[in-house]
């Protein structure tokens, strides 16, 4: 501490230092952040374990009328005057008081601080008692009497319905949206940049939408139609494209930790996982009314349904909370079952509402108004729902599949296929059991020799004939396994949800461990989520004619989903900005709570999420909407003065660039390159082909696994997502931030490593698809090479080349095919497109 | 707060720069997050290399002897174990003796199995943790715990860790390396060297896998062996001229400036690091200490060369594996084969950083997920022969050790029943290992946190203890 000390008076008479700190914000976003991290880190729990059973507005009786739970108090102290002078911690009574001089009040009662919370509060008064944003907020201790002080946190607020505020530069903005973003502007005195030129503007939208780079004739059409409805028309194109399903539907599977394995540890094929991934596409692409696809995905087996297509629709869209990282082999099943429960509660809580639910595992929520009980209340549904099934002890546990009914048409297919399954395996089947013949024959052969006493070698010969024999069986053994498991067509399954037969309410455990068990808790939800009346948990459920006990989660679906219930739709309607403008108006994507970031246009926020419940939960709706806005459509480019202000573009005074993610990456190199395969769904899992799997208790993918041509040149969304790394022919995927499968995240890291630069020089899949690319370019009948490059760039960077791309392209070539030839030259040109920060970032 | 608030509590003086500096650390990490990084006290090591015995070895053949389990060879158990470790088909219903002969090294007098000769020499540099303890009987969690601290769920691993605390002291190379980590077999994971919910910058570099062996161990992507270096230059000048094209009609790009300095350090990998994995040149004499070229060491051997060469080329966290410790048959001729396997590198390795003055400040830590029951394992149950034998797994108490930067030589510490099954005294649980490693380096495992879904997340979590007994 001494230098750091030092460090500080030396520092302490730079005034500039002050101007540099107040801006916009009045703090820096950067420094805003420390200070609050540190505070929250280190001194809000030091306050509240401490002192707070006495000083706070939740303490019974507040002694000596002083309290710690806000700054004013604080500052004004109690009846013995003020207890802190800020940025003096040596006169501060507060600070006399925990380090226990003599002569003073020794706080708190119970015994001496340690020292390093002793540093950290003397620290904390030094730098001028920084309390959060906000200083009414007094916070509580005890969740139970949180929940009181807490409720005026922003985020548990109904929808506010605001009109958008007045503006001074009425002919800016084109809706409302852009009224919300100018006013805020126009109040910190920022201006906006300019509006993008189209052609970056097409392929912003283009990556956007459908995460694929712009098709050259859409730009040509779009720059160069002037007509006023140009943008909507493009927009629309786009929205419905296939291609929005793709790459919307991998944002929601980042939320679901969607992936082909089953369970942490073994490579276990999780043959029916995909359904689920379909259903989020198509979900997507036919824009599925939100809160339907919320409902089903959380519901989905215990929904109404009126045909057996709808019903097997529901049924596969549990898969979101089905599918996830089980450690299958544990041999702790209370413990396993309980991580299940936690994962859902967390998932659920964090995809959805926004809420670390999971922080209430082991005790009541610090920070948020979630007491454990209301997490176990939540868990207690999930307690009731099936997710495991096969054994509950030892040590492989498996997962819950739902046969799914099937359409007279795939009956037929079925029956068709297993018709030509038959002939197409009869050999080998029929390999099994001649080698199971020839194993008894070798066997019978040496126990008769030995019963002989004949000679060593012949002995040996026998048993070497038996061995080898074995052998061969237990390879024909494999693959007939696989044959019989993998290749033939059986009915379809879904990784889904059950209800238990047996639901119940369960019970609190004591600091998370689930074999400690504290007070039952009836099922329930969050009561920080403000609804009129929570809907009661039936135990008891009419279905058909008869009566079944349920788990609670159709009560859930119901209670997620209802129009007062404002965290749903803000989460979601933050979610899409989020994607559309690289940074959510909440920042902290999956946590709305007192430890998440502050809306930056709090009435926006609202005025989106109504947006989306008035337009029947429409995705499509919404992002229309704000694609269409002018804020949207503003250059990435750099304003000195704006970024004094506002370095972070916060306010959106501008675009923001970023990186494309690691599967756009991989799609838009193959779009270029002329080799992108736009089939999609169906398995990933090349199950079918020979030698991709091992055969075993349970089956294991092999090591080695490869892509069948069926799938290998298709959208990177419809390769198979594994829960260790991914494979190796898609490792774009393991360089560049593809997320955790296991780890749930709205938000991805964007990470810059040389490992990526060394990548994209001398990967095959870059050398490989640089030729592709160049070839087809050479092949252009009777163009020249400046046009070769023109179609190139225009191809990859969405708009016309510059003199100086020719330039430089040309100078390049011409040296490079002296050396190496016209082909590798071109190839090479390619490539090094494919590596350049122009085609890997959307501006 | 509003303006005038704020700069009247900040009026003393206190800026932005001097907040900086005060909560020094994360500002700079903003900056450059791999930049080194002040630890929270002096550290007695720079860099750890972490020797994960994969699969679990016998501490009762081993480190720690025990006359009663010799005695009561073939025995029924005195000790009971818990009932979900009951396997159809496998009987655990005898004490076996240990397999090898123990006998007193070193100064110190340490008694270390006879299946380790080559270690022993060297056994008043090791501080022997003779009572450890982990949470799960079966691999995959256990072997998360012990490379990330949690047995379920999805956490960094140490190294991650560490290069987030310490950043790296050579920019032209990761700071956290695993040579031919297990990444197939059961418990084996790239999560065992994952950033998790870190940044990916902090994540482990892994050269090669298992499957291909440390002799094929390199960087992904390392060359492009169709192209000469110098077109591959003018390929890379190209690129470079389109992004600072690019950069300047976009004015500044912190984050576009990042991609060019990375292009010319992966340019500069590429030169590196070829050299700094051929052993070739080191001499004869070296390679030959370490056993390379030779069967049973070659492989654990060159693991170990690399380790000491990452070492000395500023690496922080170097993570080597050796595999199939799993003797749930055949302990009698398996463990001896895999004693083999490491007992000269590992010697190596210690004598080698000693000659260049660098034992005293890397760290070595050697330990399997868990260790292996004292009773026999019949695979047959109860009719196998006794030479087919086998030890289970057992989380309960095993041996670990460290030696090197800041841990005392020559002692053992912490004590398993007579038996070797549970630890009794001085318990060190892998979260404790993780606390004295992460002191060691000079970060306090209470405060090296990262905030993530809404709280700060620790490598021990809520545990941890550093095991102060043992520093020097």
């Amino acid at each position: 501490m001494a230098t750091v000390d030092n460090s500080v008076k030396a520092i302490a008479s730079c005034a500039f230092a002050l101007l540099t700190f107040t801006t916009v914000f009045g703090q820096t976003q950067d420094t805003s952040h420390e200070l609050l991290d540190f505070f929250e880190k280190e001194i809000r729990p030091v306050l509240a374990r401490h002192c707070y059973q006495c000083h706070s507005s939740q303490a019974p009786t507040v002694f000596g009328e002083f309290r710690l739970d806000n700054r004013d108090g604080i500052l004004e102290g109690g009846r013995s005057g003020p207890a802190v002078v800020p940025g003096d911690p040596a006169a501060s009574r507060l600070i006399q008081a925990v380090r226990h001089e003599s002569g003073q009040v020794k706080m708190p009662p119970t015994g001496r601080l340690d020292d390093r919370e002793i540093e950290s509060l003397v620290k904390w008064v030094r730098l001028g008692v920084y309390w959060p944003e906000n200083p009414e907020t007094a916070l509580g201790v005890t969740a139970a009497d949180a929940r009181n002080a807490l409720t005026d946190h922003w985020a548990w607020q109904p929808l506010a319905q605001a009109s958008a505020p007045e503006v001074e530069d009425k002919d800016w903005g084109r809706g409302e949206i852009d009224r919300f973003v100018l006013a805020m502007l126009e109040a910190r005195g920022v201006s906006p940049v300019a509006a993008a030129d189209r052609y970056s503007l097409y392929r912003r939208l283009a990556l956007d939408i459908t995460g694929l780079p712009p098709a050259p004739s859409e730009i040509r059409d779009f720059a160069a139609d002037t007509a006023p409805d140009a943008l909507e028309v493009a927009v629309d194109r786009l929205l419905a494209s296939p291609g929005f399903g793709e790459r919307w539907g991998r944002h929601w599977l980042d939320l679901a930790g969607y992936a082909d394995t089953l369970g942490l540890g073994r490579r276990i094929p999780s043959v029916h996982a995909w359904r689920y991934r379909d259903y989020v596409i198509a979900a997507f692409n036919r824009d599925k009314p939100y809160d339907q696809f919320v409902r089903e995905q959380v519901a989905g087996d215990v929904l109404d349904f009126k045909d057996d297509l709808q019903r097997r629709e529901q049924v596969i869209a549990t898969g979101f909370l089905a599918n996830g990282p089980w450690a299958l082999v544990d041999q702790d099943k209370t413990q396993l079952q309980m991580d299940i429960v936690d994962n859902q509660v967390d998932t659920l809580g964090r995809a959805i509402l926004g809420v670390t639910v999971g922080c209430a595992r082991c005790h009541d929520h610090k920070f948020d108004p979630l007491p454990q009980k209301e997490y176990y209340a939540l868990a207690g549904i999930f307690r009731s729902t099936r997710t495991l099934s096969g054994r509950m002890s030892g040590v492989f546990s498996d997962i819950n599949r739902t046969l799914l009914p099937e359409t007279t048409e795939e009956l037929r297919d079925r029956a068709q296929g297993l018709e030509e399954w038959h002939l197409e395996h009869s050999e080998a089947l029929e390999e099994v059991r001649q080698a199971e013949g020839s194993v008894e024959q070798f066997k019978a052969e040496l126990d008769e020799l030995g019963e002989n006493d004949s000679d060593q070698d012949e002995r040996k010969e026998a048993s070497e004939r038996l061995a080898k024999a074995r052998r061969a069986l237990n390879s024909a053994n494999s693959e007939a396994g696989r044959i019989r498991f993998y290749v033939k067509p059986t009915p379809p399954m879904a990784i889904a949800l059950a209800d238990h037969p047996e639901p119940e309410d369960t019970h609190v455990r004591l600091a998370g461990n689930p074999h400690s068990l504290g007070e039952r808790v009836p099922r329930g939800f969050l009561s920080l989520v403000p609804l009129d009346s929570t809907p009661k948990i039936a135990n008891r459920r009419l279905i058909g004619i008869g009566f079944q006990k349920s788990s609670g989660r159709l009560e859930l679906a119901n209670w997620l989903t209802d129009e007062g219930n404002p965290l749903t739709a803000r989460v979601m309607a933050n979610r899409i900005w989020h994607h559309l403008f690289g940074v959510g108006l909440v920042a902290s994507v999956d946590n709305f709570g007192l430890l998440g970031d502050r809306p930056t246009h709090p009435e926006l926020l609202d005025y989106l999420a109504l947006r989306l419940q008035a337009m029947d939960w429409s995705v499509k709706g919404l992002i229309r909407e704000i694609v269409l806005s002018r804020t949207y459509g503003l250059s990435a480019a750099h304003s000195d003065d704006a970024a004094v202000g506002d370095p972070e573009n916060r306010l959106l005074w501008r675009s923001n660039r970023r990186r494309l993610e690691a599967e756009t990456i991989r799609d838009a190199i193959l779009l270029v390159s002329g080799s992108l395969d736009r089939r999609g769904g169906g398995p990933s899992l090349p199950l079918r082909s020979r030698g991709s799997v091992n055969m075993g208790q349970p089956p294991l993918l092999a090591s080695s696994l490869e892509l069948t041509d069926e799938i290998r040149f298709r959208r990177t969304v419809y390769l198979p997502t594994l829960r260790k790394s991914q494979l190796t022919e898609a490792d774009v995927l393991n360089l560049f931030d593809f997320p955790d499968p296991n780890i749930i995240k709205g938000s991805r890291d964007v990470t810059t490593v040389p490992t990526q630069a060394l990548y994209l020089m001398n990967s095959p899949f870059l050398i490989r698809q640089s030729k592709v690319a160049a070839r087809a370019l050479l092949e252009l009948p009777e163009a020249t090479d400046v046009q070769r490059i023109e179609t190139f760039l225009l191809k990859a960077l969405g708009r016309p080349a510059s003199s100086e791309d020719i330039a430089r392209a040309t100078s390049f070539l011409r040296d490079t095919e002296a050396e190496l030839g016209r082909e590798q030259a071109w190839a090479r040109y390619c490539h090094a497109m494919f590596a350049s920060n122009e085609f890997l970032f959307r501006s | 707060m509003n303006r005038r608030e704020v700069l009247s509590s900040w009026g003393c003086g206190f800026g932005m720069l001097a907040l900086k500096a005060m909560l020094a650390g994360e500002a700079t990490a903003k900056a450059d997050p791999l930049a080194p990084k002040q630890p929270h006290f002096p550290p007695r090591a720079k860099r750890v290399i972490f020797l994960w015995m994969q699969g679990g070895p016998s501490q009762v053949d081993l480190f720690d002897y025990k006359p009663a389990l010799e005695r009561r060879d073939g025995e029924p158990l005195p000790y009971s174990m818990p009932s979900n470790r009951a396997m159809p088909g496998v009987a655990y219903t005898k004490l076996m003796a240990p397999i090898a002969k123990f006998a007193p090294a070193g100064q110190s007098g340490t008694l270390v199995s006879d299946l380790l000769p080559e270690l022993s020499r060297h056994v008043d540099d090791l501080c022997i943790l003779k009572a450890m303890e982990a949470d799960s009987e079966a691999h995959a969690p256990a072997v998360r715990q012990l490379h990330t601290g949690a047995t379920q769920l999805v956490r960094p691993s140490i190294g991650s860790w560490v290069a987030y605390g310490l950043g790296t002291e050579n920019r032209n190379l990761p700071a956290f390396v695993t040579i031919a980590p297990n990444i197939a077999g059961d418990g084996g994971s790239v999560q065992l060297y994952g950033n998790a919910f870190l940044p990916a910058v902090y994540q482990g570099t892994a050269l090669g896998t298992s499957a291909t062996g440390a002799g094929k161990a390199t960087i992904g992507y390392l060359d492009d062996p169709s192209i000469k270096p110098h077109a591959q230059r003018r390929q890379l000048d190209l690129i470079q001229d389109m992004n600072r094209g690019h950069l300047a009609r976009h004015g500044t790009d912190r984050r576009l400036e990042g991609v060019i300095e990375s292009f010319e350090l992966a340019f500069r990998m590429q030169a590196e690091v070829p050299s700094l994995l051929d052993l070739g040149s080191e001499t004869q004499q070296t390679r030959d200490l370490y056993g390379i070229g030779t069967k049973p060491t070659d492989d654990f051997g060159r693991q170990c060369l690399l380790a000491r060469r990452f070492a000395e080329a500023g690496v922080r966290f170097i993570q080597i594996t050796s595999n199939g410790w799993d003797s749930h048959a055949n302990i009698r001729s398996a463990h001896p084969e895999r004693c083999r396997s490491v007992d000269r590198p590992i010697a190596a390795l210690i004598q080698d950083l000693k000659a260049r003055g660098l034992f005293d400040e890397t760290l070595l830590v050697w330990s399997g997920e868990f260790g292996r029951t004292p009773h026999a394992q019949d695979l047959k149950d109860g009719e196998g022969d006794p030479e087919t034998y086998g030890r289970g797994h057992n989380p309960y108490g095993f041996c670990a050790w460290l030696a090197g930067g800041g841990v005392q030589g020559g002692i053992t510490h912490g004590q398993l029943d007579d038996f070797g099954y549970r630890a009794v005294a001085d318990t060190v649980h892998v979260h404790d290992l993780h606390a004295t490693i992460l002191h060691l380096l000079g970060l306090n495992h209470e405060r090296l946190t990262y905030r993530y879904s809404g709280r700060n997340f620790r490598l021990t979590d809520v545990y941890g203890r550093v095991v102060k007994e043992i520093l020097a």
